[in-house]
């Protein structure tokens, strides 16, 4: 069955989206205020909720945005914590199966945890539109930008943010996201070898390089662990 | 290679080489797929990956931390179990990391 994408299904996907941009508003917002924080102009801050439109990896790139190697730091922050991603768009390739690329790569552009995981369900119950995945991400993309800006543009009324907790903003959201991921016993593998790794690494040297060797490390542990469990 | 953020031409630099890291991160597994035989050993480490990331981030966080990054944690995950929500229990572990450091610093 062949992919397909229409004007209905992108309202669908849309008012569906609706309910959740509070939520992206707030953690844009809180990206918004670091953001403005890091000496990041509200413009600036706007355009790369925009076009890198990558909560998680936005957060993490502020910490290097007045150092030097501000590039690299920047793109290993994306990579890595875009790196489910490859896994997502993957995941995508039968869903989205006799688009023509024209339409399938600028809407993969709006590809997210959440609209993934709808993709997913919307796959399952036998559905193939594929403008739902991209009304559902539009919807997101607005709240977040939104918040961005709202952000940094009053975020230093706030002071603090330290104070006010913000900087755990990050770490508590990888953690419930992590809390979704886990499914069994099996899953200890990966975490525990990626986390004792990233400290190894983190101990070493600065940066976010941790997460990258972490993140490989413990995939791959967990990968072979997981087969022999599976052929033992 | 050094940039400096500072002027303009370094901000746009950095944020679309941001950009296009982040897209080719979306549309990459996509594109592959079309090739890439997916193996019970590729499957088992994509599926792998997100927690092995997620444990990397965590740990030093949670090492480095103190009681009050522990109430976080804890709050953000009492919150989780009981509304479901990634968003709110996150927002649920700020609230509760200010209050720790407000009244034990």
């Amino acid at each position: 069955m062949s992919a397909i994408f229409t004007r209905a299904g992108f309202r669908r996907g849309f008012l569906e989206g609706l309910p959740l941009t509070p939520g992206m508003a707030a953690f844009g917002l809180i990206y918004g205020v670091l953001a403005a924080k890091a000496g990041v102009g509200v413009v600036t801050a706007g355009v790369a909720s925009v076009v890198v439109f990558a909560g998680t990896a936005q957060l993490l790139a502020l910490h290097s945005w007045n150092s030097p190697d501000v590039l690299v730091a920047s793109l290993v922050a994306v990579l890595a914590m875009n790196a489910r991603y490859f896994l997502f768009g993957a995941a995508m390739q039968p869903w989205m199966r006799g688009l023509p690329p024209h339409i399938a790569y600028p809407s993969l552009f709006l590809l997210v945890d959440a609209n993934w995981a709808a993709a997913m369900k919307e796959r399952e119950e036998g559905r193939n539109d594929v403008a739902v995945f991209v009304g559902l991400g539009t919807a997101f993309m607005l709240g977040w930008t939104a918040g961005t800006l709202a952000g940094a543009g009053f975020g230093g009324l706030l002071g603090d943010t330290r104070r006010l907790g913000l900087d755990f903003f990050l770490p508590a959201f990888f953690f419930v996201l992590a809390c979704g991921f886990w499914k069994g016993k099996a899953d200890l593998v990966p975490l525990l070898v990626g986390g004792g790794i990233a400290l190894a690494v983190d101990a070493v040297g600065g940066g976010s390089w941790h997460v990258l060797a972490g993140g490989l490390a413990g995939s791959v542990a967990g990968a072979y662990a997981r087969r022999r469990g599976a052929t033992a | 290679m050094t940039v400096d953020t500072g002027t303009a031409g370094g901000a746009a630099l950095v944020i679309a080489a941001m950009a296009a890291v982040s897209f080719l991160t979306r549309a990459a597994g996509f594109f592959l797929m079309r090739f890439v035989a997916v193996t019970p050993l590729v499957e088992a480490w994509l599926r792998a990956l997100p927690l092995a990331v997620m444990g990397a981030i965590l740990a030093p966080i949670a090492v480095h931390g103190g009681p009050p990054e522990w109430i976080g944690f804890a709050a953000t995950f009492l919150v989780w179990r009981v509304k479901g929500d990634d968003i709110l229990a996150a927002l649920a572990g700020v609230v509760a990391v200010a209050a720790a450091r407000a009244l034990i610093g």
